[in-house]
C-alpha cells in the first residue's frame, strides 16, 4: 500500500496513475512532519503547520469575535481612498439597476457582479489595518501579486501585507479566488529568511510557477504563477524597508 | 435580447509603482499608470503625501510606452539620486531618488 503524491490517499496493489486524482504513481518520497502531515520528503517547512499556525491567529478562527468589515480600495485609484463598503456593488446587489431594466435584465446583471473577477480578488484585511495598501509589520519587503488578463496585461494588483498569504476558494482565505478549478485553501505564499516562497497546499489542480507545478518553491521577481485558471505575476523590491 | 454583461472599471493601465522607502509615510506604495502622475503635499496632487518637507506639487513621474520620467517640477527642496540634484531624469526599474526627508524607489511592472 502506498500514498498518492498528489491527493495523499492511501491506495493498494500498483499503479501507473492514481485511481483517485489521475497523478502518476513514482517515487516520489514522503515524509511525516513533526505534526504528522504527510508532506514531500524534498519541503523544507511543511505548508500545512504554516497553514494551521497562521489560522490559529487568523480573526476568524479567534473565538467568535465578528468579522472585520471587508474593506476595498478601488482598482485603478491613485489616491488609495478605502472604502467601507463597494457602494457600486452594494447598489448592484440590492437590485437598484436603474430604470429601463427588466426583472431578468437584474438577474443578469446581479450575477455578473458577483461572479466579477475583481470579486474574486477581494482582499480582507484583519481588524485594525487600514487598508491593503498598508505595509504589514513585519514585512521588511513590498511585494505584489499581479493578476493578468489571457493577454498578460495587469488587471488587479494586491499588495501582499501578511509573512503568510493564504489563497484559495475558502472564506478563511487572504486572497479569493471563486473559482471552479481553485481549491478551498489553494496555496500559500509566505516569508521566510527574506525569501518569499510559495507553497501548494494539497490542491487538486495545482499550482504552476513558470509553467512549471510545484508544490514549493523560492519566489522571484516577476515569476509568472496560475492558480486553478487565474495567471498572475509575483513582483517584489529587491531592497528592504 | 443580449444583454451587455460588461462592468464599467477604470481603464487605466498599472505599469509599476512608487514605493517610499524612508520618511513619515514609509513602506506605503503608490501605483503608477501611463501618463503622468503628480507628487505632491497638495490634496490636488496625484499621490498625496503631506509631508514638511514636500510641496504642493513636488515632482512628477511620467510613464509612457515602458519609458518612466521623473521631474522636478520647479521645487525648492528639490530631487536627489546619488547625492546629486536632477530635474528631470529618466529612470529605470528599482531606480532609488529622494527629496530631504523622504526616499523613493519606483518598481516597474
Amino acid at each position: 500500500m502506498d500514498i498518492c503524491s498528489n491527493c495523499l490517499k492511501k491506495r493498494d496493489g500498483e499503479y501507473l496513475f492514481c485511481p483517485w486524482c489521475g497523478f502518476p504513481a513514482g517515487d516520489i518520497g514522503l515524509k511525516a512532519c513533526g505534526h504528522g502531515h504527510v508532506i514531500y520528503e524534498t519541503l523544507k517547512n511543511c505548508p500545512f503547520c504554516l497553514l494551521a499556525e497562521n489560522l490559529g491567529k487568523s480573526r476568524l478562527n479567534a473565538g467568535k469575535q465578528e468579522p472585520a468589515p471587508t474593506e476595498f480600495v478601488r482598482p485603478g485609484s491613485t489616491d488609495n481612498t478605502v472604502l467601507e463598503d463597494d457602494p457600486l456593488e452594494k447598489t448592484m446587489l440590492e437590485g437598484d439597476t436603474g430604470p429601463g431594466l427588466t426583472v431578468m435584465e437584474e438577474d443578469l446583471l446581479e450575477k455578473t457582479v458577483v461572479e466579477d473577477y475583481f470579486e474574486g480578488t477581494r482582499v480582507d484585511t484583519p481588524e485594525g489595518e487600514t487598508g491593503v495598501r498598508e505595509p504589514g509589520e513585519k514585512m521588511p519587503f513590498a511585494a505584489w501579486v499581479v493578476f493578468t488578463d489571457e493577454e498578460d496585461l495587469p488587471v488587479h494588483d494586491i499588495r501582499l501585507t501578511k509573512q503568510r498569504t493564504i489563497i484559495g476558494k475558502g472564506e478563511e482565505t487572504d486572497i479569493r479566488l471563486p473559482d471552479d478549478f481553485v481549491s478551498r485553501l489553494h496555496a500559500l505564499i509566505y516569508l521566510e529568511k527574506d525569501v518569499f516562497y510559495i507553497s501548494d497546499l494539497g490542491s487538486t489542480n495545482g499550482t504552476f510557477v513558470n509553467g512549471q507545478k510545484v508544490m514549493q518553491e523560492a519566489l522571484k521577481d516577476g515569476d509568472h504563477l496560475r492558480i486553478g485558471h487565474k495567471p498572475m505575476i509575483f513582483k517584489q523590491v529587491s531592497r528592504k524597508i | 435580447m443580449t444583454v451587455d454583461k460588461t462592468v464599467v472599471r477604470d481603464d487605466k493601465e498599472l505599469k509599476g509603482w512608487l514605493v517610499v522607502l524612508s520618511g513619515e509615510w514609509k513602506g506605503k506604495d503608490y501605483p503608477l499608470y501611463e501618463g503622468k502622475t503628480v507628487v505632491g503635499s497638495s490634496h490636488y496632487a496625484n499621490i498625496y503625501l503631506p509631508d514638511a518637507g514636500m510641496e504642493h506639487f513636488h515632482f512628477s513621474i511620467r510613464v509612457r510606452g515602458g519609458v518612466v520620467i521623473v521631474t522636478d517640477l520647479d521645487s525648492e527642496s528639490g530631487l536627489y539620486m546619488d547625492d546629486k540634484r536632477f530635474y528631470r531624469e529618466k529612470v529605470t526599474d528599482e531606480t532609488l531618488f529622494k527629496t530631504p526627508d523622504m526616499e523613493f524607489l519606483i518598481k516597474m511592472l
